[in-house]
């Protein structure tokens, strides 16, 4: 059975494997980007940056992987602007059009870390918040498709990689308000001075405050 | 007589350097194996977004096959291969008839 249902629908399971793996691995990338941004590891932020980056390009290969190996199935065949354009085919709205909106926003605000110089690192943080709320959508999307959204081994796999985020979030969205630091004594001549706006005793800022 | 200066990039520690590499590997590693295990299991359960329906009759195997869910799956709005569908299963009901 295993080896009849894998010639023929191959490009399917792929598909849905993808996904499952884009979920658990975006997942897990914003269980570690919000544990850098919060006070749970004060010393984290420089530690966990590069399991954060490698985290998201492995979920952003994946969720690659799942929008080809979708286009390549032949009892769905859907055409290029049906899995990317939301709202455009017709199979079961609105939860396509929630992951492609995921998708892309997933995309985009992950890519955005490259050209942070450009845009502004203050500006790019701000930014970056939202991939909370792309992730929420990708979960949602998850769920309303249904396809898996039955089944105990995904609900299961799902949870030990939801919970942990989900508490996450919802610590650094209910923390008070950080008090501004003091501020530092201006540098000595001569002294390096630094740039970023980030130091390690700067309390971190909360989700979507704007500022 | 004008001095050039280049600007130089700050250099990332041997040791740092390392340690990135590692996790970028055991992270690509991670995601393969839990690329393939959610693919076997997906394949092993057999079920591809759909019932798992047992023909059985004279010609048919008692075996299950795995098949979509025409109820939910034939959705996209492709009115040929709906129409082909259709056909199939008139003709499947002419054969039990007959």
């Amino acid at each position: 059975m295993l080896a009849l249902a894998a010639s023929t629908h191959v490009f399917w399971i792929t598909s849905r494997a993808a996904g499952v793996a884009a979920l658990l691995l975006a997942s897990a990338s914003v269980s570690v980007g919000l544990t850098m941004g919060g006070r749970l590891l004060p010393r984290a932020h420089r530690d966990l940056r590069p399991l954060h980056e490698a985290l998201s390009l492995a979920a952003l290969g994946a969720l690659a992987l799942h929008v080809v190996s979708l286009l390549a199935d032949a009892y769905l065949h859907p055409s290029i602007v049906d899995v990317t354009v939301p709202f455009a085919s017709s199979y079961r709205e609105p939860w396509m059009a929630i992951g492609i909106v995921a998708g892309w926003a997933t995309l985009l605000l992950g890519a955005s870390y490259y050209v942070r110089g450009r845009i502004g690192v203050a500006r790019w943080r701000r930014l970056h918040r939202f991939t909370a709320l792309a992730w929420l959508l990708s979960i949602a999307h998850a769920l309303g498709m249904g396809t898996d959204a039955g089944t105990r081994w995904f609900l299961v796999a799902v949870g030990i990689a939801i919970v942990p985020a989900l508490t996450l979030l919802v610590v650094r969205l209910t923390e008070p308000p950080a008090t501004p630091a003091a501020p530092a004594p201006a540098p000595a001549s001569g002294a390096p001075v630094q740039l970023t706006d980030r130091s390690p005793s700067s309390p971190p800022r909360r989700l979507w405050s704007g500022a | 007589m004008q001095r050039a200066y280049v600007a130089r990039m700050p250099e990332i520690p041997q040791h740092r350097r390392t340690r990135r590499t590692r996790i970028r590997r055991t992270v690509a590693g991670a995601s393969l194996a839990t690329f393939a295990l959610a693919w076997g299991v997906i394949a092993g359960t057999g079920s591809m977004g759909a019932s798992t329906s047992t023909t059985t009759g004279s010609s048919a195997s008692a075996a299950p096959s795995a098949t979509y869910d025409q109820q939910s799956d034939d959705d996209w709005g492709d009115t040929a291969q709906q129409q082909q569908q259709q056909q199939q299963q008139s003709s499947d009901l002419t054969t039990r008839q007959s």
